[in-house]
């Protein structure tokens, strides 16, 4: 990935995948988040001050999760911040290292890849049995496909990072969060 | 039961050669399903629990308790508090640890993660420990140790978690967590006052020349107490469930960021931006979980744990032993989301099973509330035991120049205090459940 | 051989302790122990996944409702949903197995999975803590959390409000006044804590409404069974086992009543003019349903008369 950042980078108005993912999903993800937020504002403050609730926040609070975490994993994987315990590369040297993080790369690019495949397996199902939401009646069958369509991305960066795994091993942890 | 232990084996060796943590459970869980009941079943969990999961109102809790916390870091309020703790121990030797120590309870109160909690007061306790002559040990250890209580006073995305597992009220489970987490601040008050006294060239001499406490302090001391205050009076009053307060609380958070004006919109979008990825990562780790504890379900284990417990006729005392130092081995190596995702499941139905002598926890419900602070604890225990302790990477990343080593040394008087805080809380169950009781 | 068994209630719910667990021990006897039923203490999925659950052998048995997920696959299982259907869950549960897996042919719905059973709950009736409804104006304007399918479609044609959560969400908003009432079961009222918080309760012969469930076994796992441990396990099963958690419901709805009364919550039946009310718009929704299936060459309208000549309910 890094190199493949380089090779992009090079150009001179060059093309960065990590800013590209997050000016695309990663816009779609935090819209998704702040509508997140409404529902449950206009929903608490409409009940307290109209007396009137909003008939089908659950739903639309479901549906909203499922979006913002599948928009959000390729922003995740492409910033290596998926939990992973660095205990190893005290002990190894250079080499061995990189082999080791080739198949890491490459075992979460077959992982992710699974379930790109699964989940739309699970959708197209989803689709033909005809399954929508209880009450607003939206279908589920199109936030399965975006899953799946997201774990296929986030499969692809994962794959890119085990056949060029990067040379320099960063030691700090980001801050996430638990 | 032999197959589950031969999945935890070979997940424990996927995540040393450096897998992620949630892809390893995943493939772990998915493939050990597989062998037992065949690929076709295994394929199909696989895509069912992989959305299923990211499709639960309760959950949705998750990235608005992260977004409320981030926003709040990035408003400076962080500073406020610090400066206000300062005024309170600013005189004393080690005043300025115990003032990063009590900062950290108090961003506690508004943010739901111990790393953040950590990552947001180092920011702002280090430098001013390091221009008045602090020891890198103390100065790290207060900080890492007192980021840890993010995740047992209220809002706690682990206590969450914990209550979604074990079909626990909320509410009560953020009400327990306030004793042992004020009790958690008290003791590492304690332990700076220990540490600097065996070794006083860990801190200056009295330092008299303070920081100046500006306006905008004062407001920030007073946008965390207010927000807290919103919270826990939105919840326990009634007029909101936990769920809501979630987003009524980084409603609130988004509102306090332009009032105060200090949030250039970058910094704005860079705390969103994060609030996503932290949400897909815990996502990821969820699913994974999900699917691994499938595997052991499926296996048997927690029935046949329950039916060892019930065979041997262990006493309380020896299970709950045992059960810790299951946790303190796991908490040497593990993250504290996984941790919990992983054992929780395989021990919590051991709490219907165990004939409680307190009368207290007579109660299964107590009993489970009880069981997850103590869980909570051991777990904020494990983020700052070598070798990965996330809450010491945190400090790492943040100071460059000092060494891991320099910090597991300076988290050390800490973890002795921590190791008190859970005696006591295992012993005197009445430090979690009386603020429940009394609500 | 072992199946196991995924059950997504709590592990003390009536159901699970009257009916799925003493079931699964019985066909361990009729076996003579060739086919033993291991109840899971941890579900494999949510809820709502339990039917694909069996059909994809990710459990060898699963139960759950038809409702849990909205499609179009158990749209003949709709007739055990509406109202005046039966006054208790035995003779319910009874019916609706004889009709739906007789004349409607319930199997050809549960494709890919092993019948076992299907049953109802006891009467559904309409709950609330504002004021006695003796009419539908009452229920003008009253808030009222409804599960979807029919009795969502009703309460609303009646000019209630309606608004959907889970079930587990009843209690914290009905205590904070975001919802005026609930529709429910007698047992759900304690199941979830609610005596406290509700003053009236209005019923209608038969039920305002109820819900569908099933019991069923993946198909490859029903195969590998002899032929006479299918047969045994058969006689327990079905309209037998519909009997068995028709008394489980009904006695957790008797235990209800009694925390009910000491609640103090005011019961009252439907007056006529309500319940003609009721009946015109019920009856549109029947007809919906009935018109559906009968391109499929079913006869609701028929089966829907034997139902509830099955249970005795006066229509
Ligand atoms: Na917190
Ligand atoms: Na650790």
């Amino acid at each position: 990935m890094e190199r493949f950042r380089q090779r992009f980078k090079s150009d001179e108005d060059g093309l960065d995948i990590g800013q590209l993912l997050q000016n695309t999903l990663g816009v779609g993800a935090a819209l998704i988040l702040f509508s997140l937020i409404l529902v449950t504002c206009v929903d608490v403050v409409g009940r307290y001050f109209f007396s009137s609730p909003l008939s089908g926040a659950f739903e639309i609070t479901e549906l909203l999760l499922a979006a913002l975490v599948f928009a959000a994993l390729p922003l995740t994987t492409e910033r290596k911040e998926h939990i992973e315990v660095d205990l190893i590369n005290v002990v190894l040297r250079g080499p061995t290292q990189r082999y080791l993080s080739a198949f890491a790369g490459l075992f979460s690019a077959a992982l992710l890849a699974t379930f790109a495949w699964r989940l739309a397996a699970h959708a197209f199902s989803a689709a033909q049995d005809g399954a929508v939401t209880n009450a607003l009646n939206i279908p589920l069958a199109p936030f399965g496909y975006l899953a799946a369509f997201s774990c296929l991305v986030s499969a692809f960066i994962a794959f890119t990072r085990g056949i060029e795994p990067p040379r320099d091993f960063d030691q700090d942890v980001r801050d996430n969060n638990d | 039961m032999i197959e589950s232990l031969i999945g935890f084996a070979v997940l424990l060796g996927l995540i040393l050669v450096r897998v992620p943590i949630a892809f390893a459970m995943a493939a772990v869980g998915g493939i050990g399903f597989a062998l037992m009941r065949g690929w076709q079943p295994a394929w199909a969990m696989t895509g069912q629990i992989a959305f299923d999961s990211a499709l639960s109102y309760s959950l949705s809790v998750i990235p608005l308790f992260i977004f409320m916390g981030n926003v709040l870091a990035g408003s400076g309020v962080a500073h406020g508090l610090f400066a206000a703790a300062d005024r309170l121990f600013g005189r004393t030797r080690g005043g300025l640890a115990m003032a990063s120590v009590f900062s950290c309870g108090g961003f506690s109160a508004v943010c739901g993660s111990s790393l953040a909690t950590a990552a947001t007061m180092s920011k702002v306790a280090m430098p001013s420990m390091r221009k008045f002559g602090y020891d890198d040990r103390l100065a790290t250890g207060s900080i890492a140790a007192g980021g840890t209580l993010g995740i047992l006073i209220p809002p706690s995305v682990i206590l969450i978690i914990y209550g979604l597992l074990t079909e626990t009220n909320i509410a009560k489970l953020f009400i327990a967590g306030v004793v042992p987490g004020v009790l958690g601040v008290i003791l590492y008050l304690v332990a700076v006052k220990v540490a600097v006294w065996i070794k006083p060239d860990l801190a200056p001499d009295v330092v008299t020349e303070r920081e100046p406490m500006t306006r905008a302090d004062v407001v920030g001391v007073f946008c965390v107490l207010g927000l807290f205050l919103f919270i826990m009076i939105g919840i326990y009053g009634g007029f909101f469930t936990p769920t809501e307060a979630a987003g009524m609380g980084a409603g609130a958070s988004v509102l306090i960021a332009i009032g105060l004006r200090t949030m250039t919109w970058r910094d704005f979008l860079t705390a969103t931006f994060d609030s996503v990825r932290a949400t897909a990562m815990i996502f990821a780790v969820v699913i994974g979980a999900e699917l691994f504890s499938n595997f052991v379900n499926f296996a048997g284990l927690p029935d046949a744990l329950a039916m060892l417990v019930l065979d041997l006729e262990m006493p309380v005392w020896a299970v709950i032993l045992v059960i810790m130092i299951i946790y303190m081995i796991l908490g040497c190596v593990l993250e504290s989301l996984s941790m919990v995702l992983l054992t929780v499941p395989v021990f919590y139905p051991l709490m219907y099973e165990l004939p409680f002598a307190n009368a207290l926890l007579q109660d299964p419900e107590m009993a489970l509330i009880w069981f997850a602070i103590v869980v909570v604890v051991v777990t904020e225990i494990s983020l700052i035991t070598p070798p990965v302790g996330m809450n010491v990477f945190v400090l790492k990343s943040v100071l460059k120049d000092v060494s891991l080593g320099t910090i597991f040394k300076g988290v050390l008087p800490f973890w002795y205090a921590d190791i008190v805080r859970l005696t006591l809380l295992i012993t005197v169950p009445w430090l979690s459940l009386w603020l429940v009781a009394a609500m | 051989d072992t199946l196991a068994l995924s059950s997504w209630l709590p592990p003390r719910h009536p159901i699970v302790v009257n009916a799925i667990k003493p079931w699964a021990q019985e066909v361990s006897d009729v076996t003579e122990g060739r086919v033993k039923v291991r109840v899971l203490s941890k579900p494999l999925g949510a809820p709502p996944a339990h039917y694909d659950m069996a059909a994809d052998g990710i459990a060898d048995i699963t139960y759950g409702l038809h409702s849990f997920t909205k499609d179009d696959r158990f749209e003949r299982s709709r007739i055990g949903q509406f109202s005046f259907l039966g006054d208790d869950a035995v003779s319910g549960s009874t019916a609706f197995w004889n009709v739906y897996s007789g004349a409607l042919d319930a199997q050809a719905e549960h494709e890919d999975v092993k019948l076992l059973g299907l049953f109802v709950h006891g009467p559904g009736v309409l709950h609330n803590n504002v004021r006695p409804v003796a009419a539908a104006s009452d229920l003008e304007g009253l808030k009222i959390r409804v599960p979807g399918g029919y009795i969502a479609d009703l309460m609303s044609d009646l000019g209630a409000e309606t608004l959907f959560m889970s079930s587990g969400e009843v209690f914290e908003k009905l205590s904070r006044g975001v919802i005026d009432g609930v529709t429910f079961t007698y047992e759900a009222l304690t199941a979830f804590k609610l005596t406290d918080d509700l003053k009236y309760t209005m019923r209608v012969p038969g039920g305002l409404y109820n819900t569908t469930w099933f019991l069923v076994m993946n198909e490859g796992a029903w195969d590998g069974i002899s032929e006479a441990d299918r047969t045994a396990i058969e006689a327990i099963s079905g309209a037998t086992f519909a009997e068995r958690v028709g008394a489980a419901w009904n006695a957790a709805d008797e235990a209800a009543l009694v925390a009910i009364n000491e609640a103090g919550i005011e019961i009252t039946d439907a007056p006529a003019t309500l319940l003609e009310t009721i009946k015109s718009k019920a009856a549109v929704h029947e007809n919906t349903w009935v018109q559906a299936i009968s391109e499929d060459g079913f006869d609701g309208a028929a089966a829907l008369k034997d139902l509830r000549a099955q249970t005795g309910v006066e229509y």
